[in-house]
């Protein structure tokens, strides 16, 4: 009973307030009269009355305060109070709180946005069912040094036969065109084992997937679409399961749709075909495929790499001859293969890590120094009102003062937390957009509930913490010295002087490290830029095709259509030269790898060497600019017969044979099964995969090169040879013009010629170049965005704290001029303090570089992380700039007039 | 029970006891307990109101004690103050308390 009282008297002190302090009243005069009426009758004498009455009534005003204080409503009373007079102070001093909200706003919202960039990419599971058991199987060649190559169907065989651990799915990436009805459209998909939808779990939205049973060579063709291409190029028509489409030229039946949340490995692939792999036919040196794998539950990494890499030991007794003329046992040796598990995640971001957590510091130490300039503000802004402050203090209302002061900083922070929720929302939508930097998992990244409350939180305390100081300061607020000198403050302020002092080294010593840092990346960019690719990117244009098995079933007529094709584009008008490559430098198709063999060198050294090997025909080498170095290039080819020359690149050539020269007319072949071939040519190096890689040995094969006939032996080679066929080539042509202009003519001519066949990957060599670069570039920005914001922050706080110094010292400057200083005397006296701040603050940001540039080696190209042209240059900028405002002011300080400050009070 | 922020009345604790007290044989209006207390002590304790009304406004937050504006027997209205059973049960633990702490001083000070 009691406790419903108690809350019912509460309540009543909420809601009816009004009636409560009339009650009160009431009561209180009742108790007055009869004093009133007790004192008459005690006979007290007028005098002895009116004191007991004004005894009372000092206890009247206490009991009211009292009685007012300990009611909820009047805390929730004094709260909306401070938060009414708050909006109103503040409203007075519009450029403080713009300026303060907009610090706080950018800060944040920056901060925010890299924040949800690395948690949806970084940190979120997989959306797939239990993802923790996910995991990628990779094989690592230790002898070759490769963290993750490929796998062979025997190696899914065996672990799919042998180990316990897991259910196991392969894929590879593969392109295909689709061509019925009138649009015929090139699209990236995924060969996939039937196992590899049980591994992820994710059930189809439409139709099903395809069984075991249809995944075996020779099975009818069926595919699995995406929901993306479902909708974009079927209309979402829900009929589509069982309907025939065309694929590569074959008739295919369509089993079924996934939803948008299947987009592993990436969003772009957009549909799934059996693998198809022949368990009669398997080749453990032919390496192309991916495993990815469920773990059984409760099974970890390690036990599951264990009981893989045993079941892998198996290898050379399950299939002994690993094709090519090797056997099993030769190649594992060779290679030396392990396993290693990786979480499925892993596949996925790839290594995006770097920048993200780069980016991520960034974010903060922006943030850090707008705290710092928020956190000058604020004393600022109580230096100006310190008389109101000290009279507040004098009446005993401090605890009021402080209540007032620390609502306004929550009122602030929050008017940030608004700001930083748009700016956080605007930068991470342009993060998505911009897609050349090729993050992953963008298509997961959003602000969601934990991230607002974060920057609602982060916010307000930022407001509160800042806010803090000034209360702080209140503790040693000389009262009477203040309200006697007028509201100037008396020069007896060195502590509250070296606070903002603290503050102002603080940003300058943040500037610089982020100032450092993009200067190291800046020139990382310009270095890549002026990297010698190893061709000319001159106005070439550049497009992709991939012939279909079912109309260009070998090498005949495919060395007869691209011959045809590279023909009829050369009589285009504006065409300089045509070539024909598998592989263009730096795009996203790069080059195969294999083994080679020379005829003069024996062949224990063959195992470590590997080459990429890429087909060419025609005028490839023209067109691209690459120099011919000796001999020739490519003859024409002829369709009916193969090919036994080469073209290999210098470096191979020098390498084994010391000058380009004396490497024409040797003989090389790519598998010891295979006849000799001639090189014919050296071509000057070229860097295939990125700007970054120094260029690896290349040998350029013509389009019906003898390779392709893989000697005598069939079985499972033969297959192979189907794989091998250079199908998918790009046309590279040297435009006299801009290259895009040559598109729509070059596209209506290789429609003349098949119209069933796609063109893609349309671009001019220049854009592949820059887009190759395209990481780094974004990297850069960013950063250097980010030192941009704390530059200007950093110089207005040297700024504001000299200009403040000379606003005080304008007495003491008067002085001295009147003494007979020179003005020059004392601009220097001002200068030399703001020269000691920026010495300071860049001294600290050295030392802070040095300890943090560590980090961002892993991003860096041609330049050292502690390069010290760098860090020069960047002392030179800041110093430069914070010595520019320290300027302005120590002129104003020259021109005080002396007559005016001393004549003032 | 919170004490009241701000007060650093030490006897307040025993104020709120010989309110509690005084109600415990009847409704009393404000006044009439001040009169009850100084009455009873032959005036050495003298409550104030500025004392008085935030011990009652206590009381009342704490669920010890009720109030409603009733007719006093010369026909004004006034306040009433009742005691809770809740009160009651305080009052005898407060009681306790108090006689244990009287006597512990006593024997320190010599005097039992």
């Amino acid at each position: 009973m009691s406790l419903f009282d108690a809350i019912r008297y509460r309540m009543r002190s909420v809601f009816g307030r009004e009636k409560l302090e009339a009650e009160r009243e009431a009561e209180f005069r009742f108790h007055q009269s009869l004093e009133q009426q007790q004192q008459r009758h005690v006979g007290l004498s007028p005098d002895e009355a009116r004191l007991a009455l004004r005894r009372s009534f000092g206890s009247d005003v206490y009991y009211r305060e009292e009685v007012r204080q300990m009611s909820l409503a009047s805390r929730l009373e004094a709260f909306t109070r401070n938060v009414r007079l708050g909006f109103r102070s503040l409203a007075r001093s519009p450029e403080f709180t713009l300026a303060t909200v907009l610090t706080l706003g950018l800060g944040i919202g920056g901060l925010t946005a890299v924040a949800a960039l690395v948690k949806s990419v970084m940190l979120t599971p997989l959306p797939y069912p239990e993802p923790e058991r996910l995991v990628g199987i990779w094989m690592t060649l230790t002898k070759l040094n490769i963290e993750s190559g490929d796998h062979s169907d025997a190696s899914f065989f065996l672990l799919k036969d042998y180990s316990k651990a897991a259910v196991i799915g392969a894929y590879n990436r593969a392109q295909v065109n689709l061509s019925e009805g009138d649009a015929p459209e090139r699209v990236r998909g995924i060969n996939a084992t039937a196992g590899f939808f049980r591994v992820l779990g994710v059930t189809p939205l439409l139709g099903r997937v395809y069984t075991d049973d249809e995944d075996r060579p020779g099975a009818p063709a069926v595919v699995v679409l995406s929901e993306g291409l479902w909708r974009r190029r079927y209309g979402g028509d829900r009929s589509i399961v069982g309907r025939v489409i065309t694929i590569d030229g074959q008739p295919t039946e369509v089993l079924g749709v996934m939803p948008a949340a299947l987009s592993f490995p990436n969003p772009d692939v957009q549909l799934w075909i059996p693998m198809g792999f022949d368990p009669a036919r398997v080749l453990p040196a032919s390496t192309n495929y991916s495993l990815i794998a469920r773990l059984a539950p409760g099974m970890t990494h390690d036990a599951a790499r264990a009981d893989m890499q045993q079941a892998m030991e198996r290898l050379p007794e399950v299939y002994p001859d690993a094709g090519f003329g090797f056997t099993t046992k030769q190649y594992m040796e060779i290679v030396g293969a392990r396993i290693v598990v990786h979480p499925l995640r892993d596949d996925v971001v790839g290594d995006i890590g770097n920048v993200l957590w780069v980016l991520v510091g960034t974010a903060g130490f922006v943030l850090l120094v707008a705290c710092a300039n928020v956190a000058t503000l604020f004393l600022m802004r109580a230096e100006a009102r310190q008389r109101e402050a000290a009279v507040c203090m004098a009446l005993g209302a401090r605890r009021g003062l402080s209540a007032r002061l620390m609502v306004e900083g929550l009122l602030l922070g929050a008017g940030g937390a608004v700001l930083g929720f748009g700016v956080a929302s605007a930068a991470i939508g342009a993060l998505v957009r911009a897609t050349a930097a090729r993050i992953p998992r963008l298509d997961e990244v959003g602000l969601d509930l934990p991230l607002i409350l974060t920057i609602v939180a982060l916010a307000l305390l930022v407001g509160l913490g800042c806010s803090l100081l000034p209360v702080s300061r209140l503790r040693t607020l000389q009262v009477s010295a203040v309200l006697r000198a007028g509201g100037r403050a008396a020069t007896g302020s060195h502590d509250r002087q070296r606070v903002r002092q603290t503050l102002v080294v603080a940003q300058v010593a943040l500037a610089f490290a982020l100032l450092a840092g993009s200067g190291l990346l800046a020139r990382t960019w310009l270095e890549l830029r002026s990297v010698q690719p190893g061709f000319e990117a001159g106005p070439v244009l550049t497009f992709r095709v991939a012939l279909p098995t079912a109309s260009y079933t070998g090498v005949p007529e495919i060395t007869r259509f691209f011959e045809n094709a590279r023909e009829q584009l050369a009589t285009l008008p504006g065409v300089k030269s045509v070539g024909v490559s598998s592989s263009v430098p730096l795009s996203s198709s790069g080059p195969a790898h294999n083994t080679f063999f020379l005829e003069d060198k024996p062949e224990a050294e063959i195992a470590k060497m590997s080459t990429a090997v890429v087909f060419g025909s025609g005028d490839y080498f023209r067109a691209m600019g690459i120099p011919l170095l000796a001999g020739r290039g490519f003859e024409r080819p002829d369709p009916d017969q193969m090919a036994n020359e080469v073209v290999v690149s210098a470096n191979l050539a020098t390498a084994h044979w010391g000058d380009p020269n004396a490497a024409i007319g040797r003989r090389l072949r790519l598998a010891p099964t295979v006849p000799w071939t001639t090189i014919v040519g050296v071509v000057g190096d070229v860097r295939m995969q990125s700007l970054e890689r120094a260029a690896e040995m290349t040998v350029y094969l013509p389009v019906n090169s003898s390779w392709l006939s893989m000697g005598t032996t069939g079985g499972a080679e033969a297959r192979l040879v189907l794989d091998l066929l250079p199908r998918a080539m790009t046309f590279t042509l040297q435009t006299s013009g801009p290259p895009a202009e040559i598109a729509a003519s070059a596209r209506a001519m290789m429609r003349q010629l098949d119209p069933a066949l796609p063109l893609f990957e349309v671009a001019a060599m220049n854009d592949v170049v820059s887009a190759s670069m395209a990481r780094t570039t974004f990297t850069a920005w960013m950063l250097a965005a980010a030192a941009g914001i704390a530059l200007l922050l950093g110089v207005i706080g040297v700024y504001g704290v000299i200009a403040y110094t000379v606003g005080m010292r304008t007495r003491e400057i008067g002085l001295r001029l009147a003494l007979g200083a020179r003005p020059g005397l004392v601009r220097g006296m001002i200068v030399t303090q703001g020269v000691r701040l920026v010495a300071a603050g860049i001294a600290v940001g050295l030392i802070l570089t040095v300890m943090l540039t560590r980090s961002l080696q892993a991003l860096l190209y041609g330049v050292g992380h502690n390069d010290p042209a760098t860090l020069l240059l960047v002392t030179a900028m800041l110093g430069g700039a914070a010595l520019l405002a320290a300027w302005i002011p120590a002129t104003r300080a020259g021109r005080v007039d002396p007559a005016v400050t001393l004549g003032g009070e | 029970m919170a004490p009241a922020p701000g007060n650093a009345n030490p006897l307040q604790g025993t104020l709120e006891l010989l309110i509690l007290h005084s109600l415990s044989s009847g409704p009393m209006h404000g006044y009439a307990i001040a009169q009850h207390i100084g009455r009873l002590s032959d005036e050495v304790l003298s409550v104030e109101q500025g004392s008085l009304y935030p011990a009652l406004e206590r009381l009342q937050r704490n669920g010890f004690v009720t109030s409603a504006w009733r007719a006093t027997p010369t026909g004004r209205f006034a306040r009433y103050y009742t005691i809770t059973r809740s009160g009651r049960k305080q009052l005898g633990e407060k009681m306790n308390q108090y006689d244990r702490t009287t006597l512990a001083i006593a024997r320190v000070l010599g005097r039992d």
